[in-house]
């Protein structure tokens, strides 16, 4: 069985639609995180303003990969998510409650501690839930004889929890660079120094991750292992490059900059997860040939996705525009009052 | 397939799909309702328009993201529960799904952002847009996924390899023969319950001689459509019926609760014992059943029974029963509302007949236990089947540990409970307070309000409601 060239299309797709999901989410789970740093109560209603308008369109792109992993390979799907059960459930929780309490944040005129904890929490539990099942991704899950996962823990090694700190610093870094190009007065400089903190630390572990990736994957001496193991190694140098950037232009610049150097660590994290395990969908038995859809279901869903994907990306971006510059509380107070 | 887990799988995602039916069911009207009152309050300027929108608009936010949760945690429940489900139908269904998340989800999501704190920061025209996006966002969910789920009733233009489902014909698969017919009945039925809500609320201020001028606009809007559409819905519903009969003839038979072939009795009341395949307890009424399913008015043509179904391959009576009859009567009383506010209207005394207004507010809820009533009868009416006559519901399971889905299971009803909660306590305040009565202009930073608005800085958004 080899892998159709329709399905590989769509693998990229997916690639492309977790890639946004992690940096839009990203930051806006990475300022939930951030709430904790922050001391006045006033900021963090500002903080918390500023991911609202947005947060749906975010959060919308994880059901985009999960639907469309449902579609392009249903088996990927029905072994993964059962094997992840447990973490699936808790971000999924996590990120619902965060919903909510930023939709109550926003029917009231100052800030109300219980919902920002209730965001604070739900930021950090769906972060290191995401961090465990990407972990999960490399790791692997091993089947029984029936294609089921083998045990109900395969989330849950020294792997996945490294990879899940490395997640939530990183979301971090990227929330501190969103508010840094957000955010006013304080709110900016606080954002700024958090980041130059921040991004030794995401440097040390971006290394920890894909050097340990190499080491922890079940599937690295199957395929390619030079070809795969240079092609990580580069991917490291160009992570260390953005983050030393990072936090020099954190310093001076303002605007999207910083941010887009901010996901670059991220980016290339996954990046070296899904090169190593080519062609493993889901080490160390499942080939993204095997999880593959049937052709009828690729033809309808590239002609769909080929139209509507760019008419969606271009009315979010039109959606973010109409909020473009910098986020003042005068604004957002008169959005709901006015 | 262990018994227990398969339980414990239909009740997860059972209490889910009915928790979250509750918010599509009323965010639709909702949606429809705002698009009208923001394109009114354009046209006409009058303040009247832009209270009212701003009011449910903000009531319609809360729902709309409880119900994105809800939905979310449906989509991943396909493959959490359901594993050998979403292998098995996944080319087909997940692709409806997916439709939805590309056509539907997205455009609400991105668009509610600009709808919920777009005021002031962009132009009306942007709002009005924005809003209509919300709505078609809406509308194209229900038809998608009202799509997804029909084909699981009546699966076609598919075949089947090696146990997995792929399309042959999309154009079958997606115009399936039960899709029309359950759209129509689906979205009628969320606009009414939409109306019964926003009528029930201006009903309440109509009692309490409050925000009168907000509450005879909104409960005659409400009340109108719950006039034109309920009879609609009898007709759709009575089409749905009818096409159930060739499609899925057990399930129309469980909708009876008839176990007795010579009868011709239609049941109002049964307590059913289908392991002894009769009724312990059963109200009847004589001759009704030959009148509804022969036509007979003559008392001739019996009534069908379940028993014309081998046992194991019955639907569980008791809740497809009572799922339909739930939503049955409580159609019959929004008939009798709709008789009410028709008369009324004609004698010019819509706005006086307080018992009219007591019994609106008291039935608010209606529409979305009626929705509720009819989705269990379409779901459990299918059983044992998931995808009718292709895949049983007990071979579909994910190979979970039992003792996992029990704790999920828990941990989701107590979530439930407690959204459910917050939603209703919010929904209460946010009617207590009403609609916000300032003559403040959307653009300026002024108003002419005789409340004093502070600085900036502690800038309210909310004022006590006037005129109480």
């Amino acid at each position: 069985m080899t892998t159709s060239i329709s399905a590989f299309v769509w693998l990229l797709v997916m690639a492309f639609a977790l890639v946004t999901y992690v940096v839009l989410d990203g930051y806006d789970l990475g300022i939930g995180m951030l709430l904790l740093t922050e001391r006045n109560s006033h900021r963090r209603h500002s903080m918390m303003n500023i991911v609202e308008s947005a947060l749906d369109g975010n959060e919308i792109w994880l059901v985009m990969v999960g639907t469309g992993i449902f579609a392009g390979f249903p088996s990927l799907y029905a072994t993964l998510l059962p094997a992840l059960y447990l973490p699936v459930i808790l971000m999924l929780f996590s990120l619902g409650f965060r919903g909510f309490a930023i939709e109550m944040q926003g029917k009231y005129d100052s800030y109300q501690p219980v919902w920002g904890t209730v965001f604070f929490i739900g930021s950090l539990l769906a972060a290191i839930c995401q961090g465990l099942a990407i972990g999960t991704l490399l790791t692997g899950v091993p089947l029984n004889a029936n294609g089921a996962p083998a045990s109900q823990l395969s989330f849950l090694n020294g792997y996945t929890i490294l990879f899940a700190i490395f997640y939530v610093a990183v979301t971090c870094l990227m929330g501190a660079s969103w508010l840094n190009n957000k955010g006013e007065g304080q709110i900016e400089l606080n954002a700024k120094k958090v980041g130059q903190i921040l991004t030794p630390i995401v440097a040390v572990l971006l290394l920890v991750v894909t050097l340990g990736a190499l080491i922890a994957s079940p599937v690295l001496s199957l395929h390619n292992e030079a070809f795969k193991i240079a092609g990580v190694i580069g991917m490291i140098v160009l992570g260390i490059a953005a983050l030393v950037t990072l936090f020099f232009i954190l310093k001076n610049r303002n605007g999207i900059m910083p941010f887009v150097f901010s996901t670059v660590p991220q980016a290339l994290a996954l990046l070296s997860i899904s090169f190593i395990n080519y062609p493993y969908l889901l080490p160390p038995s499942m080939t993204i040939a095997q999880a593959q859809a049937p052709q009828s279901t690729f033809q309808f869903l590239l002609i769909a996705a080929g139209i509507l994907i760019p008419i969606t990306i271009a009315y979010q971006f039109f959606a973010q525009w109409l909020f473009r510059g910098k986020f003042t509380l005068e604004q957002g107070e008169q959005g709901k009052a006015a | 397939m262990d018994n227990a887990l398969v339980s414990a799988s239909r009740w997860q995602f059972a209490i889910t799909a009915a928790f979250h039916i509750i918010f599509p069911s009323l965010t639709v009207g909702l949606a429809l309702l705002l698009v009208f009152m923001y394109g009114t309050y354009m046209k006409t300027g009058k303040q009247i328009y832009l209270t009212t929108f701003r009011f449910w608009r903000k009531i319609f936010g809360v729902g709309y993201a409880i119900g994105l949760f809800s939905g979310v945690v449906l989509t991943f429940e396909f493959g959490l529960n359901w594993a050998n489900y979403a292998n098995a139908v996944g080319p087909i269904v997940s692709v409806f799904l997916y439709m939805e998340l590309i056509s539907a989800f997205f455009l609400e999501a991105t668009f509610f952002g600009v709808l919920m704190v777009g005021d002031g920061r962009v132009s009306k025209v942007v709002m009005f847009i924005s809003t209509i996006m919300v709505f078609l966002g809406t509308l194209f969910s229900v038809t998608w996924i009202v799509d997804a789920n029909s084909w699981m009733q009546t699966p076609a233009g598919y075949d089947m390899i090696n146990g997995q489902f792929r399309a042959t014909n999309w154009a079958a698969a997606i115009f399936n023969p039960s899709f029309g017919l359950r759209f129509a009945h689906m979205l009628i039925g969320a606009l009414i319950s939409a109306s019964f809500l926003v009528a029930g609320v201006a009903g309440y201020y109509l009692l309490k001689r409050r925000h009168l001028a907000f509450a005879k606009l909104t409960f005659s809007l409400g009340l109108g459509i719950i006039s034109l559409l309920t009879p609609l819905q009898f007709y759709v519903g009575d089409s749905t019926a009818v096409m159930d009969i060739t499609y899925q003839a057990p399930k129309t038979l469980a909708m009876e609760g008839n176990f007795n072939p010579n009868t011709t009795s239609w049941n109002l009341f049964i307590i059913p014992d289908q392991a002894q395949q009769r009724n312990i307890v059963q109200v009847a009424v004589p001759c009704l059943g030959s009148a509804f399913y022969d036509k007979d008015f003559t008392c001739h043509g019996k009534t069908p029974s379940m028993t014309l179904v081998p046992p194991q391959a019955q639907p569980p009576v008791a809740p497809t029963f009572w799922g339909f009859r739930l939503m049955y009567y409580l159609g019959l009383l929004m008939l009798f509302v709709t008789a009410a506010s028709i008369l009324l209207r004609l004698r010019g005394r819509l706005y006086n007949a307080r018992w009219f207004h007591r019994l609106v507010t008291i039935v608010m809820p209606i529409g979305v236990i009626a929705i509720i009533g009819g989705w269990i009868t379409a779901e459990t009416g299918r059983q044992p089947w998931v995808v009718y006559g292709k895949l049983m519901t007990s071979n579909a399971v994910s190979p979970l540990s039992t003792a996992e889905v029990q704790l999920t299971l828990w941990t989701f009803i107590v979530i439930y409970i407690v959204l459910l909660t917050l939603y209703i306590t919010y929904l209460v305040r946010a009617i207590r307070i009403g609609p916000e009565e300032r003559t403040q202009q959307p653009f300026s930073q002024k108003t002419t309000s005789h409340v004093t608005m502070p600085a900036v800085d502690g800038d309210s958004g909310i004022t006590p409601a006037l005129g109480d």
